[in-house]
């Protein structure tokens, strides 16, 4: 379907020796050089070159003729025109942009059509640009031009035509990837060739080796076993005389996986499949070089945490196939793996650099706007009130907590006593309505705020949290592959692109250098932007804890100091907890346990008696004791809590900073049992 | 472009180093990697259990279970194979992969695989559709002498129908046999229970061609020439059937185990799924347990099924193909039918007196069933089936222009460009 019938061509491939190692001004004055020596040279010598199919190789051309040219005008006039201009072009320069080529002639069926041009002959002409002896021609040598045939190119034009001078090429050994046999070289505007390599007084008979000229029988070597056989091409072959069953014209394309946020999966997955096209097209043969697999884990925490782990075989099934490159939303969440790979050496993370950036914004709905923010839409954190549910286990969620967490707490110390009611207090807020309807607000990126019906985008006064999107390649040290290195940095060239930061701008996110695209409520400038490091392992499980649903037993005497702390207690309590009276007995513990309670608090103005260790499951006990030396060791008080990992809590006139001060710390420590990180 | 081309085959030759003997003889332990096990109890960690209780223990075997996803499967093989080229006796090495049949050939060609002797593994006994899916494609290899076989047919699939025999008993009907039947049944019979019609793959991975495939065969369309006007009838029956819902819009994301637990948890009327659901629906977690019954499509069933392979990266290839002997060997495959309901390769099962019974339905839906293409670039044919189908599924307005446009694309993949 669609594929044109083989036609007979001639192949031509050239190349600048030692293009690579010059600098960039020159290689582009050479290029140009190169293009303009190559029109005249077919100008020159009546070959159309508008006709001819060529496609730029950076530092070459590969050229395939049209049908009709005659070979023996490529060969000939055309290597003499071509050489004529070099000699022009390299008078006039310095010597930095001077430069010698090597060129490859073959000719042979070759498929050309609009997906590209297929071909052995193409190939071939590819390899034999290679071939050693082809470069070892023109090393430290003057001579400007160096041609290399093929076998059959040489035997079906040059030998037969005395025009083309069959005896100042000499016959060559190849040995050069898949290709093994011989070939011939002609060096122009030089003296003889160079003898390091002497040809042979006569074509080679096969099966012998080839004559030395100075008498004397050459090595055997393995090129010259392979005399007996013409120029071999085989795609692909296989050892222990296995060959495949196929003998596909294309090496198996490298597989890269890239393990990508959420927010970014759909527009990572055009863009891998973009250049998935791009190396397709750009390859000589046509053949598909890469194979992504674009996918997001069960979710960012989830990644992150296999990542940090070195992706153990269990997390193949938990989380996905090992990734090549990791796209998360923020460098934070590498920040947080690298330290979990602090001491393991099999894996690790190179951040190379964001791909696209995205400023943690406010969504609000219209008619909250004018409450919330001034009319320059900047709004502070304070005047959060109702913010639609934060999830950290994706790396926008984890930056949104930090915002919340950062404005509560005034920082991002998260060992502070008062962690855990602060946060819990926070998380109790998060509402399950709709976001940016009513009151409620919506904390997110500004692509998907922006994207999200119903919200105005807000930007908080003291700075946005930004969402930087590391490109980061994952390491496995014993298991390195160069070829999926050089795909992984083309890659990263591709998304850094201007067409993929325009796909990018596109999907709502900001290019690198924070241009917006065309989203109408987006603000145009660089936002002011807040420099900070969360941990974002930490603030996970601080966010993690926090939102836990926990049911608190209360258990007091009839004082009325206890009831009052019972209603303290019940403050500390969200609307997914719940709070259970327990009647403070011998029993009470174990009978939280069996109501499904994870705290026992107990309170008492009068000793109490001793309480049963509760042994049905686990579960912490606080312990408050609301009259001096209540919570002596010898206490049942103090038996009871420190018995299931809590402490006792003195709230009595005696106390160092009175009875408030000592109420405070009972509720922190309550709230750290019930809502604190698991360290 | 020449620079990045010439590493890269460079590379490839790497692989064509000739294999030392000491690997293809050695003895040690490996590792043997298959898809999830979402078998009823973990048999496939069983069944290698029992090969660690007997096997030395400078032999054994270590199971690492692929990711769910198929494509994510393959990714994972192909990259860590890709990894080891050349890399001697690396403990990384996947010595046995289960591959599934249509990656076959790809791996293959590759050179990931090592060739496997037939009569060792006792392949005249199998399916011979099984193993002509094994082997190097006829059309490719110059004589007969030159096909190989590169992996072992250990399981065999096709789809079957699963439905709530409680509701079309209750309704005094028979489970449907062609697709108009299956359209009006879970149409109207579904919605008179509350439930959802028909639940498949349809998810833009491999399944989603297995299931594209079933129905273009039953409307005598074929994949390989989607713009045939049968090919695209079938595909309109799917996309019409999502637009009027008794296939319900989510599963456009539903793979095996997603459509199993609509299924299982009582939600749907119709089921297409490989011989393995039915121990699960049997599970305890089951609400339909007793109350379902699977019978074979409205058409024919693709061929599915997992071969074993011994990679080429294994040090200790004596032991994988004794692993997999123990494997495919008949007392393991009755077992893994009996209770992971894995249908065998091996013939004389399916003549067992005491399995004839329980194997009569799948024999007689592996008599039609028919393969997908055999390729080494069947990964790039289905990228490019999945991409196109699973946008006409989404839209039935679009299947014409789709499926056209996939004509045209598959033309360049079947030549891997």
């Amino acid at each position: 379907m669609g594929t044109q019938p083989p036609l007979h061509r001639t192949v031509v491939v050239v190349d600048v020796a030692a293009f690579g190692r010059r600098h960039l001004v020159p290689q582009e004055e050479i290029r140009r050089g190169l293009y303009a020596a190559l029109e005249s040279a077919f100008e020159g010598c009546g070959l159309d070159w508008s006709a001819a199919h060529h496609e730029d190789r950076g530092d070459g051309v590969f050229v395939l003729m049209p049908p009709d040219a005659p070979k023996s005008r490529v060969a000939g006039g055309l290597r003499h025109n071509l050489l004529g201009e070099l000699l022009r072009y390299n008078a006039t320069r310095n010597d930095d942009a001077k430069f010698q080529l090597r060129m490859a002639i073959t000719a042979g069926e070759v498929v050309h059509d609009e997906h590209g041009v297929v071909g052995d002959e193409v190939t071939l002409a590819f390899r034999l640009l290679d071939a050693k002896p082809l470069r070892d021609a023109l090393a430290g040598s003057d001579a400007l031009l160096a041609l290399i045939v093929s076998d059959r190119f040489y035997d079906d034009v040059i030998r037969p035509d005395p025009a083309m001078k069959p005896k100042s090429f000499r016959q060559v050994d190849v040995d050069v990837k898949e290709v093994h046999g011989h070939a011939w070289v002609h060096v122009s505007d030089a003296g003889p060739p160079p003898t390091a390599n002497p040809p042979p007084a006569a074509p080679a008979d096969p099966g012998l080796p080839p004559a030395d000229p100075g008498g004397k029988r050459a090595k055997p070597r393995l090129a010259t076993v392979l005399l007996a056989v013409p120029l071999l091409f085989v795609a692909v072959t296989n050892g222990a005389g296995a060959a495949p069953p196929t003998v596909p014209p294309c090496p198996p394309p490298v597989q890269l996986n890239v393990l990508v946020s959420a927010e970014k999966e759909v527009v990572v997955r055009r863009l891998a499949l973009g250049l998935e096209r791009d190396l397709r097209r750009d390859n000589p043969l046509g053949c598909k070089e890469l194979n992504t697999l674009v996918f997001t884990g069960t979710s960012a925490q989830a990644a992150a945490e296999a990542l940090g782990g070195g992706w153990q075989p269990g997390d193949l099934v938990k989380v996905g196939a090992e990734p090549h490159v990791w796209l998360p939303d923020t460098t934070a969440e590498v920040q947080a793996v690298e330290k979990a790979l602090r001491h393991r050496d099999d894996v690790r993370l190179h951040r190379r650099a964001g791909v696209a950036v995205s400023p943690l914004v406010l969504g609000a709905s219209e008619e909250s706007v004018g409450r919330i923010a001034e009319p320059d839409r900047d709004f502070d954190w304070r005047d959060v009130r109702w913010p639609a549910e934060v999830d950290t286990s994706s790396g926008v969620g984890m930056l949104a907590a930090t915002g919340l967490v950062l404005h509560e707490l005034g920082g991002l110390d998260l060992d502070a006593p008062d962690v855990p009611r602060e946060l819990h207090e926070i998380t109790g807020r998060m509402t399950a309505d709709r976001p940016c309807a009513g009151d409620v607000t919506l904390i997110g990126s500004e692509k998907a705020v922006a994207g999200t019906p119903g919200c105005r985008v807000l930007y908080p006064r003291d700075g946005a949290l930004v969402l930087d999107h590391p490109f980061v390649e994952v390491e496995r040290t014993n298991r390195k592959s160069e070829r999926r290195q050089r795909i992984m940095d083309r890659f990263l060239a591709h998304l850094l692109s201007a067409p993929a930061q325009e796909e990018f701008r596109r999907e709502g996110f900001r290019d690198v250098a924070w241009n917006v695209g065309s989203q109408p409520d987006v603000r145009s400038g660089r936002p002011k932007t807040l420099q900070v490091e969360p941990d974002a392992t930490a603030v996970r499980a601080a966010w993690e804890a926090a939102s836990r649903r926990r049911v608190i037993a209360v258990a007091v005497d009839g004082s009325a100091d206890a009831r009052v702390f019972a209603d303290e207690v019940r403050r500390l309590t969200g609307p997914r907890d719940e709070l259970i009276s327990l009647p403070l007995s011998a029993g009470v513990v174990e009978e939280g346990v069996e109501r499904g309670a994870d705290v026992v608090v107990l309170a008492s103005a009068a000793p109490i008696t001793p309480i049963a260790h509760g042994v049905s499951g686990p579960i912490r006990v606080v312990a408050v004791g609301l009259t001096d030396g209540a919570c002596a060791p010898s206490t049942a008080l103090w038996a009871a809590a420190t018995a299931h990992g809590g402490l006792c809590h003195e709230i009595g006139g005696g106390n160092g900073n009175g009875a408030a001060g000592g109420q405070e710390r009972a509720l922190d420590d309550i709230a750290r049992v019930a809502w604190g990180r698991v360290m | 472009m020449i620079r990045v081309l010439i590493p890269l085959l460079a590379l490839l030759a790497a692989c064509t180093t000739p294999i030392d003997d000491e690997a293809r003889t050695g003895r040690g332990p490996i590792t043997f990697v298959d898809g999830r096990d979402t078998s009823a109890g973990g048999q496939v960690a069983k069944m290698v259990a029992r090969w660690n209780e007997s096997a030395g223990l400078d032999e054994q075997v270590d199971f690492v279970q692929m990711p769910s996803s198929t494509d994510a499967h393959r990714a994972q093989l192909a990259a860590r194979a890709q990894d080891l080229v050349g890399v001697p006796a690396s403990p990384d090495c996947y010595d046995v992969m289960a591959v599934d049949v249509v990656w076959t050939a790809e791996f293959a060609a590759a050179g990931h695989l090592e060739p496997l002797d037939p009569d060792d593994f006792g392949a005249d006994r199998m399916l011979p559709q099984a193993v002509e899916a094994a082997m190097s494609p006829a059309d490719e290899a110059r004589s007969p002498e030159e096909r190989k076989l590169w992996a072992v047919p250990w399981r065999t699939d096709t789809g079957f129908l699963y439905y709530r025999k409680d509701v079309l008993d209750q309704e005094g009907l028979e489970p449907p046999t062609t697709w108009d039947d299956l359209r009006w049944q879970a149409t109207e019979v579904a919605r008179r229970h509350g439930l959802e019609g028909y639940v498949g793959q349809f998810r833009r991975y491999e399944g989603l061609i297995v299931n594209a495939a079933e129905a273009i065969w039953a409307h005598d369309g074929d994949l390989d020439q989607p713009d045939a006007p049968g090919t695209k009838a079938g595909v309109r029956a799917l996309a019409e059937g999502i637009g009027q819902g008794w296939i319900p819009r989510a599963a456009l994301d539903y793979d095996e185990n997603a459509s199993l637990d609509e299924f299982k948890a009582g939600r749907a009327l119709f089921m297409r799924n490989w011989p393995y659901a039915g121990p699960v629906l049997d599970g305890t977690d089951s609400a339909v347990a007793g109350r379902w019954a699977k019978t074979t499509l409205p058409g024919a069933g693709a061929l599915g099924g997992w071969n074993l392979a011994v990679s080429r990266c294994s040090a200790h290839q004596q032991t994988a193909r004794e692993f997999i002997r123990f494997v495919v060997g008949d007392a393991n495959q009755r077992l893994m039918f009996e209770r992971a309901g894995f249908a065998p390769t091996s013939t004389a099962l399916y003549r067992d007196p005491e399995l004839e019974a329980d194997l009569a339905p799948l024999w007689e839906s592996l008599r039609t069933a028919r393969a997908r293409p055999t390729s080494p670039h069947y990964d790039e044919l289905t990228s490019v089936m999945q991409e196109n189908l699973h946008h006409a599924l989404g839209k039935p307005e679009s299947v014409d222009r789709s499926l056209d446009r996939l004509a045209d694309e598959l033309a360049k993949a079947e030549e891997g460009r």
